[in-house]
């Protein structure tokens, strides 16, 4: 979805609605956004918080939204403060769980549900686990394209890194995966 | 950039290529490599095929209480509304005209459990 999307038109005037007082635009946006926010920050820290810091970025969106300045599309914004929520909740986690930097792949998505997790295939339980050990910063670029597929500038937006990093990084976390996959086949 | 990108550039770009995301010299530049490359092209395949398999992994479901769980956190105020609803048009200017930074970031202040 690029910059010209009809859908962030539609954001802006939820915006502009949400900004006069109606309340009714901003469940607009949530509903509109719940999905690959959740989505986004269960990839990011894990299933085990993902409920509660996905709602928290729609708080923070209700209450700093008067401060976006609309240099980017409303989504790049929702995304960049969905990674500042995710860094606090995983820096968060850290302190208490000890946690340096990645997830476990029990935190994973689905990884929680039994049903799932037995119906789940080998090949999707490696690169799961392949995912989980990714670098975070790898991991969210990753799953910013390969998921939700953003553009690359909008991923350098989010990231706050310039263009070239967020190549290598998609470069080098899907080399890292495709390894992982071809070692287990020649297993 | 001149057509004179070799694998490693290229790769880096493939999945850019793809969805059509380069612009210019670029994209003349790698669709070149990629009409006598055959390696490149396979790597192109392969990065299909990883994102489709990372795209059919299992979600976690969204909680069916999401948006009530949202509304329960939010404060009973919202800073500077009154100020805002006065006067929307002229605020939204404002803001335009004077931004120059990607904001979100600065003003970000942590969300209370």
């Amino acid at each position: 979805m690029g910059r010209s999307d009809p859908c962030d038109a539609d954001d802006e005037l939820l915006v502009d609605r949400f900004l006069v007082g109606d309340r009714g635009a901003f469940d607009a946006l949530v509903r509109r956004y719940q999905d690959p926010i959740h989505r986004f920050v269960t990839w990011s820290i894990g299933d085990d918080e993902a409920d509660d810091a996905a709602q928290d970025v729609f708080v923070e969106v209700y209450r700093s939204l008067a401060s976006w300045r609309r240099r980017s599309t409303f989504r790049t914004w929702l995304y960049g403060v969905a990674r500042n929520v995710c860094r606090n909740h995983a820096r968060r986690g850290a302190a208490r769980s000890h946690i340096h930097g990645g997830v476990d792949v029990d935190d994973l998505p689905g990884a929680s549900n039994p049903d799932r997790r037995v119906a789940q295939s080998d090949a999707n339980a490696l690169l799961l686990a392949a995912i989980a050990r990714l670098p975070p910063e790898q991991r969210m670029t990753l799953m910013l394209r390969a998921w939700e597929g953003l553009p690359y500038d909008e991923i350098a937006v989010v990231t706050d890194v310039p263009l070239g990093t967020v190549r290598s990084r998609l470069h080098t976390a899907r080399r890292t995966l495709a390894a992982a996959i071809a070692e287990k086949d020649d297993e | 950039m001149s057509n004179t990108m070799d694998c490693q550039q290229v790769a880096r770009r493939l999945d850019q290529y793809a969805a059509s995301e380069l612009s210019g010299q670029e994209r003349a530049d790698v669709h070149q490599h990629l009409r006598v490359c055959a390696d490149c092209r396979a790597a192109l395949q392969d990065v299909r095929a990883l994102d489709a398999r990372i795209r059919a992994l299992p979600v976690r479901p969204l909680p069916d209480d999401f948006l009530p769980r949202v509304h329960a956190k939010l404060p009973e105020e919202r800073p500077g509304l009154e100020q805002r609803s006065t006067a929307p048009s002229a605020w939204l200017s404002d803001q335009a005209a004077t931004a120059d930074t990607f904001d979100g970031f600065v003003h970000f202040t942590r969300v209370a459990a």
